[in-house]
Formats: C-alpha cells, structure tokens, sequence
C-alpha cells in the first residue's frame, strides 16, 4: 500500500527542496545574456500570458510556464522566453478567468516591459 | 490705538512666531521610493508638498535611513545597486554594486555593516557601508526579501518568498541558524524593540507569524476579516511599531488597509482605509503620525495614529513602495 504523506509534511519537503535548490544548483550562470521580462502592473494575478506579432492571432506558448507558480502577479516579473525583439499582442487570462487584450506592446529582447491597467482593451469578464 | 491694544498685538505676534517656529523645529522630511519612475519623492512634512524629485535609478524600492540621520539607502532592482543619498543635500552621492536585484536591504544598529536581499540570487548580501566591499554572500532560500536586524546587531532575519521561510543568520558567523516555515510569501520581517520576537508577513498566505528570537518558534499567527473584503485580496507586506511598542501597522496590500494589531494580545483593534495597494508604512520622529505608500493610487496617505484616522493623499511618483524619514 503507498504510504501517504501529509500536506504538512509536503509543505516542508517543498519548502527544503527549493532551498536545497538555491543554495546548490539554482543560481544564474556568471555573465547570462539578461532575460527578457513582462513586468506585470495591470493590479491582477495573470494566469496565462501569450503574444502574437501585432495583429495577428498566432499566439505563442503560454509564458506564465516560466515562472514557478505558473502565474505572475500584480507588480512581478514574469521571464519571456524565445520572442525576438518586436511588436506584439499580448492576452492575458487573469486568476478570476477574465480575459484582456493589449495591442502592439513592444518587446525588446533582454529588457523589460511593463502593462498597466490603461493598456488593457477588449476584456471579457469570466 | 490704545497702549494695551498695542500690547496685547505685539503678544499675539510672538505668539504666532513661536509657532511658526516650533512648527518649523518639528518638520522633518519623507523620502518616497517610486517603483516605477525610477526616483525618490521627497516630501516636507510641515507643507506635505513634494520639494525634490531625486533621479535615482532604475525601481527604486527598499530604502532606509543609516542612524546617524546622514544618508539614505535605497534598493535599485533593476540595476543591480544600491544608491546613497545625503539626507541633507537631496544628491546621490554614491552608488555601490549589491549582487542582483537588491529588494529590501537594512542597516546594523551600528551603522557600519549593510544586509541586502538579493531577490534573483537567493542570497543575503553583506556588505561593510564605508568602502562598499562585499563582506559575505549568504545563500538562503528562493527570491528573498525581508530584512530585518536585531536589535544588539547580533541576528538578521531574512524572508525568501518562493521557499516561503523565514532564515536567521549570525551576524558574527555568516551561519544560518534557524530556517523556520511560515505561511506563503513572507515579505517583510521586523524584530519587536526589545530583541525578543520577530514579525513576518506572508502576502498570500495573509497571515502575520510571531516567532520567539531565541527558540525559533511561532508563538502566534495572526490572520484578518474585513467585512466585505475578499480574503484573497488580504496580503500583509510591511509592518511598523507605535513608538511605545503597544501597536503595529500592518499594511495589507490589495485589501487597501492598514491593519492595526494589538502587540499584547495579537488581536486586531481596527482597519485604517489608506490609497490602494499600500506596501510600506513609516512613523514621524515623535510617533504621531504614519504615512503609508501606495502603489496603485501612486500617493502617501497621511494617518493619525492616535485616532486611527486617515487625515490626507499626497501625490507622489509611479508606484510608490517604502518610505524612510529623516527627523
């Protein structure tokens, strides 16, 4: 029969996990490229996070993946993988299910860009 | 006009001077870190009108003041620095590397030795404040961020957001002596004056966790209700004291209020309505007044701290996040 763990004991497990993992093996190598990063001010946890070239549909992998939680919340920073520098769409799904829009953010590739509240168009309420 | 008219005149001129003037004794100044426009707003607390906007780099957030009342300390996450500002003057004077993105830092009671969290590291960085030289790298859990010393300068208790823990380190020995798990995303940790328990935040988990300074163990967890409040939008970030210790302010995020706790029972004795997304709060030098920065209305409520009232707004820069003040 397994041997059941309790939510309390995983807490921990977890929890000495991560610290294992950044006292030894987590740390960015010396002299990385910098990440390119959304830097998220729309006020709301976004759960899903896609870009299309501008004025497009093909949106590209969700970039929330990225981050440990697989969200990124109001005034964090979530890394941007495999997007050249550009103008994009960006869709965002936000914890509550709502959706919104952001037109033609321009993405440069190892810097930051940030999104507000003012920049969100066609939001559709869960 | 008669000669007592004259006089009683003259009296009230004097007497309006020596208000003035001891008004003017008491104004101190409040500096403001605005994540988002890459400055400190600095605020005269006699006319509440922001006097300087200091350029200082890029997201500006942990910022203190060193004891001496000289120089203000801040955090520049995107630079990998922190910036030294003279209190005085309002001008960056210096600029030292930090390791990568300095969230909050502190400073020991001494003055001489700087504790920086550097949030993408999973480190606690020590630096010496006179030459800048990094002293020692602490590795510790993921995405730290609290940073609070105690009072004898003898421990530093960092938080690691991700690891959800909060690390004691020796100050002599550069040793973790204690990883002790609290609720989800601890922010900010603070010692109580007389050494003996520590105060951490948990954003998500929207708890506060007392633990004893030298059994490292959580004597109370203190948790928030507000009437038509979600509970997820209750996220604990920064906590000050009331100068006599009998009080702390518990700035709860998106739940847009101060949380007032009573220190000897842990109980919560009111809700103080600030600006939306309140990170950080800071006393005046006589602990009569708290000002509260806030994130979302990009502004300073002004709160009176012995009526628990909100008293005004006052502008500031993008996304103001700490505040330090200097008397």
């Amino acid at each position: 029969m397994p041997r059941m763990i309790s939510k309390s004991k995983a807490k921990t497990l977890l929890a000495i996990l991560s610290l294992a993992c950044a006292t030894g093996f987590c740390l960015s190598p010396a002299g990385a490229a910098p990440k390119t990063k959304f830097w998220n001010t729309t006020g709301d946890t976004i759960v899903k996070f896609e870009l299309a070239p501008a004025g497009t549909t093909n949106w590209g992998p969700d970039q929330c993946k990225n981050d440990r939680d697989d969200s990124v919340d109001d005034d964090e920073r979530l890394t941007i993988t495999n997007v050249p520098t550009g103008t994009y769409d960006a869709r965002m799904t936000y914890k509550d299910g709502g959706v919104c829009l952001a037109k033609s953010v321009k993405v440069v590739e190892g810097k930051i860009f940030s999104l507000e509240k003012k920049d969100l168009t066609n939001c559709t309420k869960p | 006009m008669t000669k007592i008219s004259k006089i009683l005149l003259f009296g009230l001129a004097l007497l309006s001077f020596g208000i003035a003037a001891a008004a003017e004794a008491n104004a101190y100044v409040i500096f403001v870190s605005n994540e988002k426009d890459d400055t400190v707003s600095v605020v005269d607390s006699a006319s509440l009108k922001v006097i300087k906007t200091i350029d200082v780099g890029h997201r500006p957030r942990g910022i203190i003041i060193t004891p001496d009342h000289k120089t203000i300390v801040v955090c520049l996450g995107d630079d990998g620095q922190i910036a030294m500002i003279d209190a005085n003057t309002f001008k960056v004077t210096r600029k030292l590397d930090s390791g990568s993105d300095p969230e909050l830092l502190n400073i020991s009671p001494d003055g001489k030795i700087l504790y920086v969290a550097n949030e993408d590291d999973s480190l606690v960085t020590i630096m010496d404040f006179a030459t800048g030289n990094t002293i020692e790298e602490v590795p510790i859990g993921v995405e730290p961020e609290g940073m609070a010393v105690s009072p004898d300068g003898r421990i530093v208790v960092a938080t690691s957001e991700s690891t959800s823990m909060a690390h004691f380190i020796d100050t002599k020995t550069y040793k973790v002596l204690a990883n002790i798990l609290v609720d989800s995303r601890p922010r900010y940790a603070v010692f109580t004056a007389d050494g003996s328990k520590v105060w951490v935040t948990s954003e998500v988990g929207g708890s506060v966790s007392i633990i004893d300074a030298k059994t490292y163990k959580i004597l109370n967890v203190i948790r928030f209700a507000i009437p038509g409040v979600r509970p997820e939008l209750i996220s604990p970030v920064g906590i000050t004291f009331t100068k006599d210790g009998k009080r702390a302010f518990i700035s709860l995020g998106k739940a847009n209020r101060l949380a007032v706790v009573d220190t000897s029972n842990y109980n919560v004795i009111d809700y103080v309505l600030v600006g939306q997304r309140p990170w950080h709060t800071e006393l005046s030098p006589d602990g009569s007044t708290l000002y509260s920065a806030n994130g979302e209305t990009n502004d300073i409520t002004v709160v009176d701290v012995a009526s628990l009232r909100p008293l005004k707004s006052v502008p500031v820069g993008r996304l103001p996040w700490g505040l330090a003040i200097r008397p």
